[in-house]
C-alpha cells in the first residue's frame, strides 16, 4: 500500500462522500484524488456499501393498492416518451420489407451525391478554410490544455420545455461545467445537483439568477458519461439538464 | 421458478412490463418504508417511490452487480429521491432519534418473505448496537437522512468537526465490524 500525504488528507473526507454527504471544495479535491488513486478508491467502495447496507434497516411498510399498476404506468409512458410512435404507414398494406430496401437504394443515391459534392467543393474549400482551420487549431489547443477531449453544450429546460439556457461541459482534468442561465422565470438562488446515473445525488452549490440571468461553475463529481441529469431547483420551479 | 433480482432488472431495461410488476411487487414494501421513513407523509411517500421505481427502470442499463446487491443499489436511489424531496419541500424536518429508532427497533413491518435478507438486517443491527449512540445518530442521520456534517452539528449542537469525526469513526467502526461478522459467518 503506497499511503501518501494526499492519502492521509483524503482519509477523514472519506466516511462523507460514501454518504454522498461531502461539499463543496473538499469533496472536488477527494473525488479528485480517489479517481487516482487505487487504495483510497478501495476504501470508499468498502465504506459506500456499509452505508448503502443501513437502509435495509428501514421498515417495510405495504403502499397503497394500486401502486404496483401506477409505476408499471408510469414507466410505459416513460417509454413513449422516447420511444417516439411511428408514423402512420402511408403506403397502406405493403409490407414493411419491402419499404426497407427502397429507402436504402434512396439513402445510397444520396450518399453518393453528398460524396460527389463533398469532393467538388474540397478544394474550394481549402482555398477559403484557412480563417476555419486557423479556427480548429485554436479550438484543438484550448481542448488539449488540460487533457480534454471535446466540449458538450447541453440545453436547460424548464418543466415545459422552456430552453433558458445551457450547460458546457469539459471533459479534462479537472471535469467541470459552467452552467449559463438566461431568461429564467423566477430570480434568486438555484439549489444546484448532479445526478449520476446510480442515483446517487451530488449537490454542486448555488446558481444565483438575477433578471432572468445567471452563471455558475463546477467540477464535475462523476465523468459526463455517469451524468444522468443535472437539476437546478428553488421551492415551485425546476430546471433541468439532461446530456 | 423465481427469478432473481439481476434478471429482473434486465427485464425490466428491456422493457419486459410483467418484469417490472414482478421487480416492483418483490420490493415495494421496501422502497416504500424507507421513503416513509425518510419523508414522513404517505402521500409523499407514494410519489417518491413511485419515483424511485422509475429512476431505477431508467439506470437498469448502468447498474452493476460488482458494486453491490439490488436491494441496496435500489434503495440508495430511493433514499436520494426521498432526499431530493425533503430538501425542496423541507417544512417538517423529522425527529432524527425517531429515524433512529425506527432502523434500530427490528420492526420489519410488512414481511416480502425474504428470510436471507433478515439475517443480513440482524447482522447490520447488532453491528450498530456496538457502536455509541451518538456514532449511531451522526451516521443514520448522513446515510440514510442525506444531511451534512453541518446539518448535523445544528441539529445535535455540537461542532462540525465533532460531526464529521462521529461519521468518519461511525461508519470505519461498522465497516469493521460487519467485516468480522462476515469472518466468522465464512
Amino acid at each position: 500500500m503506497n499511503e501518501t500525504p494526499d492519502c492521509e488528507r483524503a482519509r477523514p473526507l472519506l466516511a462523507e462522500l460514501a454518504t454522498g454527504t461531502a461539499t463543496g471544495h473538499e469533496r472536488a479535491w477527494a473525488l479528485g484524488h480517489v479517481a487516482r488513486c487505487v487504495t483510497c478508491r478501495q476504501e470508499l467502495m468498502d465504506l459506500a456499501r456499509v452505508a448503502d447496507d443501513l437502509l435495509l434497516l428501514a421498515p417495510r411498510r405495504e403502499p397503497p393498492p394500486g401502486f404496483e399498476s401506477a409505476v408499471v404506468a408510469r414507466i410505459a409512458d416513460a417509454t413513449e416518451a422516447v420511444t417516439p410512435a411511428p408514423p402512420p404507414d402511408a403506403i397502406g398494406t405493403r409490407p414493411r420489407s419491402r419499404v426497407w430496401p427502397r429507402i436504402g437504394v434512396r439513402l445510397v443515391a444520396a450518399a453518393i451525391v453528398v460524396v460527389l459534392a463533398a469532393v467538388g467543393g474540397a478544394a474550394v474549400a481549402y482555398w477559403h478554410g484557412a480563417s476555419d482551420r486557423r479556427l480548429a487549431a485554436q479550438y484543438e489547443q484550448t481542448i488539449g490544455a488540460a487533457g480534454g477531449q471535446y466540449p458538450r453544450a447541453v440545453k436547460v429546460t424548464t418543466a415545459n420545455g422552456s430552453v433558458v439556457g445551457h450547460v458546457f461541459f469539459y471533459t479534462g482534468a479537472p471535469a467541470w461545467a459552467t452552467v449559463a442561465l438566461r431568461d429564467v422565470p423566477q430570480s434568486g438562488d438555484y439549489a444546484m445537483s448532479v445526478l449520476a446515473t446510480d442515483g446517487k445525488r451530488y449537490p454542486e452549490g448555488v446558481c444565483t439568477v438575477t433578471a432572468g440571468n445567471g452563471i455558475a461553475s463546477y467540477p464535475l463529481p462523476v465523468t459526463v458519461a455517469e451524468i444522468a441529469a443535472i437539476e437546478l431547483t428553488r421551492p415551485g420551479i425546476a430546471l433541468t439538464v439532461t446530456p | 421458478v423465481e427469478v432473481c433480482d439481476d434478471g429482473l432488472l434486465a427485464g425490466m431495461a428491456a422493457g419486459d412490463a410483467q418484469a417490472a410488476a414482478a421487480f416492483v411487487r418483490r420490493y415495494q414494501s421496501r422502497v416504500y418504508g424507507l421513503a416513509l421513513t425518510i419523508v414522513r407523509v404517505p402521500a409523499v411517500a407514494e410519489e417518491v417511490a413511485q419515483d424511485a421505481f422509475v429512476r431505477a427502470w431508467r439506470f437498469a442499463g448502468s447498474y452493476d452487480t460488482r458494486r453491490g446487491p439490488v436491494a441496496s443499489w435500489l434503495l440508495a436511489i430511493t433514499r436520494n429521491a426521498a432526499i431530493d424531496t425533503v430538501r425542496v419541500t423541507r417544512d417538517q424536518p423529522y425527529d432524527p432519534n425517531v429515524v433512529v429508532a425506527m432502523l434500530m427497533d427490528g420492526d420489519h413491518g410488512d414481511s416480502d418473505g425474504y428470510s436471507d435478507r433478515c439475517a443480513d438486517e440482524e447482522r447490520i443491527r447488532r453491528a450498530l448496537d456496538d457502536l455509541p449512540r451518538e456514532q449511531v445518530v451522526a451516521v443514520v442521520l448522513a446515510a440514510v437522512g442525506g444531511l451534512t456534517a453541518r446539518e448535523i452539528a445544528q441539529r445535535e449542537g455540537i461542532p462540525v468537526g465533532t460531526a464529521k469525526t462521529r461519521i468518519r469513526l461511525g461508519l470505519a467502526r461498522l465497516r469493521n465490524l460487519l467485516e468480522v461478522s462476515d469472518e466468522r459467518d465464512a
